[in-house]
């Protein structure tokens, strides 16, 4: 054993270096770098159940102001153009000859302001061309929301979302 | 051995390994690098946990309210006009509290139809009935062993393909047969569905034996039924609070001489449609505030997580009632800082009541 200590072999041990301080510390750099990557995922799902939380609360918003114009489908004319960033929109439906449009309007805004969402907006645009048979007198009634969504994981700028829906509405 | 021998044979000798400083800075080095992957690995179990538990929960509450609102706009789907079980109306509220604040969740009845259209035994027709009418009808096999179960008695109302509702005066299930008169010239193609109509009770419950755990939970199912497809079961778990509201026309005399005139009747003093007209105190008893006039219903839901944070808790204040929700429900639902809760609420016009 001794004996093959000797020679090349020999020589070649005695020139390794092993790690320096600087080797060490750029593997622990980097070490440290690709476990900060590992935690960011945990950002995504955290993000992506936000998301889906603001999307349910937002549906739901925007199913409330349909069942609404369901209800009082013969004056669906009347929600057209409400904003619920504008409370003019609201004041410029008649509270005397359309009180429930004038009240959904109100009570609609409320509900989506109180979401406290960024930059939540709700608009209601009905169609002033009747859909299909005219004797029908069908609309086309269309609930959007925008707002600022939760900060998307690894961008530092938020983005806008957007949820749409239609339906066409029957005075009976 | 010779000095010289020995530098050749031992070579270790010569080597000088690490200092006491290198091996510190290196011992030092790991230790930074094992706490901060220790770390990662608690905060990464903890972030699971609570994600799997806001996913729950948000599953929970979207759910419910998918479950109930649809119920609610089917309520009275093929109304033959008189009492089935609770139901004297077909829809019928019952507030946890009608004379002041709510102590606890509301509960609802509704006449409901419930059917079956796939699996072995759908509750279809087996063949289209007579022109000239019929006496009774014949359903598929074992149908009419499958309704018995879900509560088919004689005495029974059921609606034919959502158009025709009767009364069941003889049930046969040997033969398949429902004893049902269906006068001339009504008549239902082949596989048309039958629907048993039902008064349905929708509340929360916080009953370890009814939800399967601590945690309070929905359950669905006729009032007072324990076996069978119809008992009161639990349909979707964590639902801590159920408020509703309802809105009414023609339930006031004094306005447009109590006849329904499509704007929801004022309650609140103030001109106009608000969320005081939306009444959540009522018995609903007293003419002719009676259910029949219930056109708009407010459901607002909670969903609290199943157990408690592990560490990843935001400090939930959510209150029921406040006025920041913009809910009509008249319960202050006390704050939970270590249960995170989702609420939706949302309005609902009733499809088949008045009009």
């Amino acid at each position: 054993m001794v004996k093959g200590m000797t020679g090349a072999h020999h020589a070649q041990w005695r020139n390794d270096q092993g790690f320096t301080l600087i080797e060490g510390m750029l593997a622990s750099v980097i070490l440290a770098v690709g476990l900060l990557a590992l935690s960011g995922m945990q950002g995504i799902a955290l993000v992506k159940n936000v998301d889906a939380n603001e999307l349910t609360r937002v549906s739901t918003l925007a199913s409330d102001m349909m069942e609404r114009i369901y209800f009082n489908r013969r004056n669906a004319a009347a929600y057209n153009a409400i904003d619920t960033t504008s409370a003019s929109t609201c004041t410029a439906i008649s509270l005397t000859t359309q009180p429930m449009a004038n009240g959904d309007c109100t009570l609609w805004a409320g509900l989506v302001n109180a979401t406290q969402l960024q930059n939540i907006q709700g608009t209601v645009a009905v169609s002033t061309a009747v859909v299909g048979p005219a004797a029908l007198g069908q609309r086309n009634v269309t609930v959007t929301i925008t707002w600022m969504g939760s900060l998307k994981a690894g961008q530092s700028v938020k983005r806008f979302r957007t949820l749409t829906m239609q339906r066409v509405v029957a005075p009976e | 051995m010779s000095a010289k021998h020995v530098g050749k044979k031992f070579p270790a000798a010569h080597e000088h390994g690490f200092t006491m400083i290198e091996v510190m800075v290196a011992v030092g080095l790991t230790a930074i690098v094992a706490a901060a992957a220790f770390t990662i690995l608690t905060t990464t179990s903890k972030a699971v946990v609570a994600n799997e538990q806001v996913v729950d929960t948000q599953q929970d509450v979207r759910i419910a309210m998918e479950l109930l609102s649809r119920d609610i706009k089917m309520a009275g789907f093929g109304n033959p006009g008189v009492a089935i079980g609770n139901c004297t109306f077909p829809i019928m509220p019952a507030d946890n509290t009608p004379t002041g604040a709510d102590t606890g969740p509301d509960s609802i009845q509704l006449l409901v139809p419930t059917t079956k259209a796939t699996g072995t035994t759908p509750w279809l027709l087996q063949s289209a009935t007579s022109p000239n009418g019929a006496a009774t009808i014949t359903l598929r096999s074992g149908a009419v062993t499958d309704m018995v179960a879900s509560g088919l008695v004689n005495g029974s109302y059921i609606s034919i393909n959502g158009a025709y509702t009767a009364q069941v005066t003889a049930v046969t299930p040997s033969s398949n047969t429902i004893t049902v008169a269906v006068p001339a010239p009504i008549w239902f193609p082949a596989s048309a569905p039958v629907y048993l109509l039902q008064c349905i009770r929708y509340q929360v419950v916080i009953n370890a034996a009814v939800c399967g755990s601590g945690e309070p939970c929905l359950t669905r199912g006729v009032a007072g039924v324990t076996v069978g497809p119809s008992a009161e079961a639990p349909i979707v778990e964590g639902i801590e609070e159920l408020q509703l509201a309802y809105a009414c026309d023609g339930c006031v005399a004094t306005i447009n001489g109590g006849n329904p005139d499509r704007i929801i009747d004022n309650q609140g003093g103030a001109a106009g449609f608000d969320q005081a007209d939306f009444i959540s105190n009522n018995l609903w008893t007293t003419p002719p505030l009676t259910p029949d006039k219930i056109k708009l219903v407010q459901i607002a839901l909670v969903a609290s997580q199943p157990r408690a944070d592990a560490g990843f808790g935001e400090t939930s204040k959510l209150q029921i009632g406040s006025a920041g929700l913009g809910v009509s429900g008249d319960r202050t639902l006390a704050a939970n800082a270590t249960h995170r809760r989702r609420m939706l609420s949302k309005t609902v016009d009733l499809r088949n009541i008045g009009f």
